[in-house]
């Protein structure tokens, strides 16, 4: 008998041969090495695909598969937060989404003098408060600090996708939740506003998904699309952003402590910048009497210092939505600390004066050429920043 | 007449575990199953019921397929200008998470013919069912098969592999 062929040794093992074929094909594998071997490679192939397969099982609900998905789960923060917890005891932890920074940029611009009340909570010092008092409303998801400041009502809408915002959300911070519901008046009203109520103008949809992508939900399959609440302006003019600013990102290699982005300033010509990263614990409150002057302080508006609320965000903040340098008269420039050159690679750092977060820009330029580059870098982010900001 | 609540009970977990490995989404393979039994009431009569239930939520599949893609173009247009202007945080994937959508991607990467013929064969379909379902010859289910649980298996190691390398290259 010659060899059995791939599809016949499949057809036997999944029990669709014949009696006859099937005694015929067991005889030959006994006698034959080569089909043996063919036949044990198969049983691979068959327990493979049905693993890989089982793998799929636990597809997220609601979403459609048009990308591949990104997950995002940051366990120092978890580590940080539960510290907090069991130390602090009745202190709520709040870990912020990142993406909020372009509201808390915005408030503290439109405000005159802005505090920042977590300096005087002493653990937050590097975290960044939102001021918004958040009372009865306290556990709404929808409510946003930019809401409470923004001169026009401001339509404020969950995101309508089913399954994933709310309850990724949820799963973050199920414990921490409560309390705040049931605090009614809670300083740290604040804390669920990740990322979770943004305001456009007047008029215009302002949708708030807590990207579930950015959550820590513990589903296995993060949904393959998350949509964030720049969708909704993204979406307003499609076309628009679909020219990517020179330089373009090409890449963000992960490191730690560090935010990384590749740009490609020419084909093939990538340079590398990087920003420190502290932490992203970015919002810290105590419930109970030691909220009280710090709603004081905000209703009577007598906050001050906005630089210092600014730099206290930088260290989750992405920095481009909170630069000023989409502003006409924008702040002058953090000037380049350092240069240095080592195998053809030059590294320049400089401290934006923005966030106060340390920037690092490394490729194989000249010390003027990274400048150049860094200028271009920071154009573009800060027009990627304005174009968010006005849809 | 057939008895749809039989029908319902004896084939919905399969069929739509089926759906769900090969959308990707358990909201839509159940809507999808949903709509195939209501065909099915309309059928006088049905004459191998798995095959025909699997056949008629495949080309259900296919269609809306056809309906959605360009919603599906714009969202991805839209989800790529989102990475492309927002720098990402740092990021610790979840081991199993990344599993199934490496899963998902050599499951894509499979000829729909091929993909379509093992995920009937894992809900159980024999090779006449999934013949009968595929317009397929009998005789060349068993190839199809083995070419596909090969590939998946060929392209879900590469993909192992390069995210392996990308990871070591990423630590050094």
């Amino acid at each position: 008998m010659q060899h059995l062929d791939e599809g016949t040794i499949h057809s036997w093992l999944d029990g669709a041969l014949s009696a006859d074929e099937a005694a015929r094909a067991e005889a030959h594998v006994k006698e034959c090495p080569a089909c043996a071997a063919a036949v044990a490679e198969a049983r691979g192939f068959i327990a493979g695909s049905s693993r890989i397969l089982m793998a799929l099982d636990n597809a997220p609900r609601g979403v459609i598969p048009a990308v591949a998905p990104r997950k995002r789960f940051d366990p120092i923060v978890w580590r940080i937060a539960a510290t907090l917890l069991v130390v602090a005891g009745g202190t709520l932890v709040v870990v912020r989404n990142i993406g909020n920074e372009r509201n808390a940029a915005s408030t503290a611009t439109d405000n005159k003098a802005v505090s920042n009340p977590a300096a005087a909570l002493a653990p937050a010092a590097e975290a960044d408060v939102p001021p918004a008092m958040v009372s009865g409303a306290a556990a709404s998801q929808s409510t946003a600090p930019v809401a409470k400041t923004a001169a026009a009502p401001t339509p404020v809408l969950e995101f309508p996708k089913k399954g994933v915002p709310t309850d990724s959300r949820l799963d973050v911070l199920p414990s921490k939740r409560k309390p705040i519901a049931a605090g009614g008046n809670v300083g740290a009203g604040a804390a669920m506003q990740r990322e979770n109520a943004v305001s456009l103008s007047a008029g215009a949809l302002s949708a708030g998904p807590p990207s579930a992508a950015k959550s820590n939900a513990p589903a296995p399959s993060a949904p393959l699309f998350a949509p964030s609440r720049v969708l909704g302006a993204v979406m307003a003019d499609a076309d628009a952003a679909a020219e990517s600013p020179p330089p373009r990102v090409v890449g963000t290699p992960r490191a730690i402590g560090e935010k990384r982005t590749l740009y490609e300033v020419a084909p093939g010509d990538t340079v590398l910048l990087a920003e420190v990263v502290q932490t992203q614990l970015s919002a810290f409150a105590v419930t109970g009497a030691g909220t009280e002057p710090r709603q004081t302080a905000e209703k009577s508006g007598a906050r001050a210092n906005p630089g210092a609320a600014k730099a206290a965000a930088a260290p989750d903040t992405q920095p481009r939505t909170v630069q000023p340098l989409s502003a006409p008269a924008a702040a002058p420039l953090g000037r380049t600390m350092s240069a240095e050159t080592s195998n053809g690679v030059t590294t320049i750092t400089w401290i934006d004066p923005a966030t106060g977060t340390t920037m690092r820009l490394s490729g194989k330029h000249s010390r003027e050429e990274l400048e150049g580059i860094r200028r271009r870098i920071e154009q573009a982010r800060a027009a990627a920043a304005a174009q968010k900001k006005s849809p | 007449m057939t008895d749809v609540e039989r029908l319902f009970r004896t084939y919905n977990a399969a069929l739509v575990r089926y759906l769900t490995r090969r959308l990707g989404d358990r909201d839509w393979a159940e809507e999808v199953a949903q709509e195939t039994f209501v065909r099915a009431l309309r059928q006088t009569s049905i004459q191998n019921e798995r095959a025909w239930l699997f056949a008629v939520a495949t080309n259900l599949v296919r269609d809306e397929a056809r309906k959605d893609m360009r919603r599906r173009k714009h969202l991805a247009l839209l989800a790529e200008e989102e990475r492309d202007t927002m720098v990402e945080p740092e990021e610790t994937t979840i081991e199993r998470a990344q599993e199934a959508a490496m899963a998902r991607k050599a499951v894509d990467a499979l000829a729909e013919r091929d993909r379509l013929a093992l995920l009937m064969r894992e809900e159980g379909l024999d090779y006449n069912e999934i013949a009968e379902a595929l317009q397929l010859s009998p005789g060349s289910v068993g190839t199809t098969l083995s070419r596909a649980r090969r590939r998946l298996v060929e392209s879900y190691e590469a993909l192992q592999k390069s995210r392996e390398e990308r990871e070591k290259n990423a630590a050094s």
